[in-house]
C-alpha cells in the first residue's frame, strides 16, 4: 500500500536530517516534507489509516500518540493511460476518465476552469464507503435539478458501489425499462458539455464512467465528433445514426412480415431473387431470423468476453465461416444474411454503449410481434415503443423532449446540428439560470455591399 | 372560474390543437366520400366544409358549458345540474356512447384489415391486440395520450404528399356543374359527414387537464379548422380522382386512391395507408377509453385501473360479437345518429341549462355578496 520510493526518498532522509532536540510533535511535523501528517490517539483510527498505507511514527516524548504520515501509493492499482477505450473519436481529445476520483475531478476542472464548478462529496455504500461527487455549475444549473439528484443519491442504500452504473440504475425514475435514463460516458468532453449546458454529473470513486442527467433520448445519439466536424458533415452523420437505429430495429421484422404475410408488397422482379435465395431453406422466415440474430448476438457476446486480439480474429472467422456455411448448407437465405449483418452493424453506430445494447434487445420483441401479426404487429410494436418512451422521465424531465413536449428553442441542436452561430442557447428544458451560452460576433455580410 | 387539474397533470394549451384535431380524425376518413356522394354529388364538399365550420360553434358552446362546471368536466356538470341520480344516469348514457364510438372504430378497422391485408385474421384477434395496446397507452395517463396525439398528427401528415400521385390522373371537370343541388341534398351529405367530426366532444372530459383552459379556445378553433381543411383536401381529391358513378360504388375511396402509387421496390403502397390508419385511430380510441374509465371511477366504487380494464373488456365483447357486415353497418349508423344528437342537440341543450341555472342562481350570489 505504501509508496516505497516516497518513504526512501523523502520520509527517511527528512528524519535523518533532524539534528536539533525534539520537544513535541510540532517539531517533527515542521521537518517533514508532507502535507498530510497528523497525530492520532485512538487505536481504531490508527489501524484504519495503517491499512490505507500511512506510515506511523512514534516518539518517546509524545507518548500515547502516534504520527501518521500519508505515504500512500495513490496510483497503485490504477492504469497509467487514460485513453478512451470504448467511445472512440477520430477528431478531438482522447482523454477519458479513469478509476481514480481525484484525477477525474481534475480532468473535469481542466475543461471547466471557473470557480463556480462545484463538487459536492457524499459517501455511499455501507461496506465500500465509496466517495461520490455531484458536479454542477453554480449559476447555470437549475438548483431544483441539483436538489433532486442530491435527494436521489441520499436515498441510496447499497453495500458496495462497484461502478457508477449501479448508481444509475438505483436512482433511475423507472427501473422497468430497457432504456438507460442517464448518460454514462468515459469521455471528458461529453461530461464537460453536459455540465456546461446545465446538467448534473455524478462521479463515483473507482469508476471510469461518469453519469450525467437529466438526459433525453436524443443525447444518446449525439457524438462529440458532431461538434468537431463542421455542421454539415456533423448533421449528416447524426441523421445517418438515427436512420441506422430505425434500420436496426425494423429491418428483420419487416423481412419476416413481408415474407410471411405480405409478399404481394414486393414487385415481381424483386420478389424473384428473394424467393430464389430462400428456395431451399427448410425453415419459416421467423426461425431463420431468430437463428441468425442469435448467432450474431453470440458472436458479439463472445467477442466482448474474449481478450481483444483473439476476439477480433474470432469475430471475423465466426462471422464469415458461420455465415458462409449456413448459406451453403441452405439453412438461411443470402438476403437475410445481408439484412441481419447490416442491422447488427447499424446497431453499433450508437455512440453510447448502453443505448446500443437496448436497441439490440428491443429487436427481439419486434421480431416476435411481426411473426405473430405481420405488418400490424410492427406498427403495434412501434406504437408501444413510442408510448413507452413518452412515459419515461429522467430526473423528472420528459425523455422525449424537445420533440414532445415540443420545445422550439432546442431544435438548433437536436436532429440537426446547426452552425455555432445558432446554437447560442442552452437546452431550455433544463431551465438553466443563464440561457445564453455565448454571443457570436460575426455578422453575415450582405451580397457585395461596398460603402 | 374554470377548474383546472393539478399542474403536474396538465398539458400546454397549444396541445389542444392536436387533441381536438386528432380526436376528430378516425376511421370515417376512409369511406366518407362514397357516402356523402349520394346526396349533393359533386357539390358535397360544400357540406363537408359547412359541417366543419359549424364545429366552431360547438366548440364555443362546449367552452361556455365547461367554464361553469365545478370540476371542469361533463361528469361533474351532470351531477351539478341534474342532481345525483339523473346526473349519474346521464353519465352512464355518455359512457355507452363512448363505448359505441370505440367499438365502431375497431370493428370498421378490422373490416379493412380482413378485406385488404389478411382475410383469415379473426376480428377478436385484431380487437384483442388493439385493446391491449390502448389499455397500455391509457394506463400512462392523459399526458401520454396527448403525446401520442401530437406524434400521430405529424407522422400521418407525411402521407398527404403522396396524394399528388393519384391527382396526376385527376379530372377536375368532375366538379362541374357547380351548385346545382337543392338544400335537402346538401343536408343529406352534411348528415353523412358528421362522423368525420365526431370526437371533438371528448373535450368535455379532458378540459380540466388543459393549462389555462379558459384562454385555450384559440387552439381549439385551430384544431377544428385543421380538421375541415384536411377533410376538404381528401374530399376534393377523391371527387377529382373518381367519377361520380365509381365513387358511389367504391367502399374505401381514400385507400383506393393510394392503390395507384407504386415504386420499383414497393408494389402495394396502400399498405402504408392501411397501417397508417392505426396511427389515426389510436389516439381517439385511447382518449375514449381513458374518459370512459374516468366516468366509471367517478360513478362507481371501482379504482381507475380496474375501470379501464372493465371498459376494455366490454368493448372486446362487443367487437367480438359484431363480426358480420350487417352488424358493422348497424354500429356505424347508431354511432352516427348518437354523435349527431350529441353534437347538435345535447351540447346546445346543456348550454341552455347552464344559462338557465346561472340566471336563477345569479340573484342569490349577488345577495350573498
Amino acid at each position: 500500500m505504501t509508496d516505497s520510493r516516497e518513504v526512501h526518498d523523502n520520509l527517511l532522509p527528512a528524519l535523518r536530517r533532524m539534528q536539533d532536540k525534539i520537544d513535541g510533535w510540532a517539531d517533527v511535523i515542521a521537518h517533514l516534507p508532507f502535507d498530510d501528517a497528523k497525530t492520532e490517539r485512538e487505536t481504531d483510527r490508527i489501524v484504519q489509516k495503517l491499512q490505507q498505507g500511512y506510515a506511523m511514527i512514534q516518539l518517546a516524548a509524545g507518548a500515547g500518540q502516534a504520527l501518521l504520515v500519508n505515504v500512500r501509493d495513490e496510483n497503485m492499482g490504477h492504469r497509467a493511460n487514460n485513453d478512451t477505450e470504448n467511445e472512440f473519436s477520430v477528431i478531438g481529445p482522447k482523454t477519458g476518465f479513469v478509476e481514480n476520483l481525484t484525477i477525474n475531478m481534475h480532468l473535469l476542472r481542466q475543461q471547466i476552469a471557473v470557480p463556480q464548478l462545484i463538487f459536492e462529496e457524499t459517501t455511499i455504500g455501507s461496506l465500500s464507503r465509496t466517495a461520490v461527487v455531484i458536479a454542477y455549475i453554480e449559476g447555470i444549473t437549475n438548483p431544483q435539478i441539483v436538489e433532486t439528484m442530491r435527494k436521489r443519491l441520499k436515498g441510496i442504500d447499497l453495500d458496495v458501489v462497484y461502478d457508477s452504473a449501479l448508481l444509475e440504475q438505483v436512482i433511475a425514475d423507472n427501473s422497468n425499462t430497457p432504456f438507460p435514463l442517464f448518460l454514462t460516458t468515459e469521455r471528458v468532453d461529453r461530461i464537460a458539455y453536459a455540465v456546461s449546458s446545465g446538467q448534473v454529473a455524478v462521479i463515483s470513486g473507482g469508476s471510469p464512467y461518469v453519469l450525467s442527467g437529466p438526459s433525453t433520448f436524443m443525447d444518446f445519439f449525439v457524438s462529440p465528433e458532431d461538434y468537431y466536424l463542421n455542421w454539415i458533415s456533423g448533421t449528416f452523420f447524426r441523421i445517418i445514426r438515427m436512420l441506422s437505429v430505425l434500420f436496426s430495429l425494423f429491418a428483420s421484422p419487416i423481412y419476416i412480415a413481408v415474407l410471411t404475410y405480405h409478399f404481394e408488397v414486393i414487385p415481381t422482379r424483386l420478389l424473384h431473387p428473394i424467393m430464389l435465395s430462400g428456395l431451399h431453406v427448410p425453415f419459416s422466415p421467423v426461425m431463420e431470423v431468430l437463428f441468425l440474430e442469435t448467432t450474431i448476438e453470440l458472436l458479439r457476446e463472445a467477442g466482448a468476453r474474449l481478450p481483444a486480439k483473439i476476439g477480433q480474429t474470432l469475430g471475423i472467422v465466426g462471422g464469415i465461416v458461420i455465415g458462409e456455411a449456413s448459406v451453403q448448407a441452405a439453412l438461411t437465405s443470402n438476403i437475410l444474411l445481408i439484412i441481419v449483418a447490416l442491422s447488427a452493424l447499424a446497431s453499433f453506430t450508437t455512440p453510447i454503449f448502453k443505448m446500443a445494447n437496448t436497441i439490440r434487445v428491443l429487436r427481439f420483441p419486434l421480431i416476435l410481434l411481426s411473426a405473430l401479426l405481420g405488418g400490424l404487429g410492427i406498427v403495434v410494436g412501434f406504437i408501444m415503443l413510442l408510448t413507452h418512451l413518452l412515459r419515461l422521465k429522467s430526473l423528472d424531465t420528459p425523455y422525449l423532449v424537445p420533440f414532445y413536449p415540443f420545445r422550439s428553442g432546442n431544435f438548433a441542436d437536436s436532429l440537426v446540428r446547426s452552425s455555432y452561430q445558432y446554437t447560442t442557447n442552452r437546452a431550455l428544458f433544463l431551465n438553466p439560470q443563464r440561457k445564453k451560452r455565448y454571443k457570436p460576433d460575426t455578422v453575415k455580410e450582405d451580397i457585395d455591399h461596398e460603402d | 372560474m374554470s377548474y383546472q387539474a393539478s399542474l403536474s397533470k396538465t398539458v400546454s394549451p397549444y396541445l389542444l390543437w392536436f387533441l381536438i384535431h386528432k380526436s376528430q380524425t378516425g376511421i370515417a376518413v376512409l369511406d366518407f366520400q362514397c357516402k356523402i356522394a349520394h346526396g349533393a354529388e359533386q357539390d358535397s364538399w360544400v357540406s363537408v366544409l359547412l359541417v366543419g365550420m359549424s364545429m366552431h360553434l360547438v366548440v364555443l358552446l362546449m367552452f361556455y358549458v365547461l367554464k361553469h362546471a365545478k370540476k371542469g368536466d361533463l361528469i361533474s356538470l351532470h351531477v351539478q345540474l341534474f342532481g345525483k341520480w339523473l346526473g349519474t344516469l346521464l353519465n352512464g348514457v355518455f359512457w355507452l356512447y363512448l363505448l359505441l364510438f370505440v367499438c365502431n372504430q375497431l370493428v370498421t378497422y378490422s373490416q379493412v384489415i380482413q378485406t385488404l391485408v389478411s382475410p383469415d385474421i379473426p376480428t377478436w384477434r385484431v380487437g384483442l391486440v388493439f385493446l391491449l395496446l390502448f389499455v397500455y397507452i391509457a394506463d400512462g395517463g392523459f399526458r401520454v395520450i396527448t403525446g401520442l396525439s401530437f406524434w400521430f398528427v405529424l407522422i400521418p401528415s407525411l402521407l398527404i404528399i403522396t396524394l399528388f400521385i393519384p391527382l396526376q390522373y385527376a379530372d377536375w371537370r368532375n366538379f362541374l356543374p357547380v351548385f346545382n343541388h337543392a338544400l335537402p341534398d346538401y343536408a343529406y351529405s352534411a348528415e353523412r359527414s358528421v362522423p368525420l367530426y365526431m370526437g371533438a366532444e371528448l373535450l368535455l372530459l379532458y378540459y380540466p387537464f388543459i393549462r389555462d383552459n379558459a384562454k385555450a379556445i384559440k387552439w381549439a378553433h385551430i384544431g377544428v379548422m385543421h380538421s375541415y381543411l384536411l377533410y376538404g383536401i381528401f374530399t376534393i381529391s377523391a371527387f377529382a380522382y373518381y367519377n361520380l358513378g365509381q365513387l358511389k360504388h367504391s367502399v374505401w375511396p381514400t385507400l383506393g386512391m393510394s392503390k395507384i402509387i407504386h415504386f420499383t421496390f414497393l408494389e402495394r403502397f396502400d399498405y402504408f395507408y392501411i397501417f397508417n390508419w392505426i396511427f389515426i385511430i389510436t389516439p381517439p380510441c385511447c382518449l375514449v377509453l381513458w374518459g370512459s374509465a374516468r366516468i366509471l371511477r367517478f360513478s362507481t366504487p371501482l379504482s381507475g385501473r380496474v375501470s379501464l380494464w372493465v371498459t376494455a373488456a366490454i368493448v372486446f365483447v362487443v367487437v367480438t360479437w359484431s363480426e358480420d357486415i350487417l352488424a358493422v353497418g348497424l354500429l356505424e349508423t347508431i354511432s352516427r345518429y348518437a354523435g349527431s344528437i350529441l353534437l347538435y342537440g345535447y351540447i346546445p341543450f346543456l348550454a341552455l341549462c347552464v344559462l338557465v341555472s346561472n340566471w336563477i342562481r345569479k340573484p342569490l350570489v349577488s345577495n350573498a355578496g
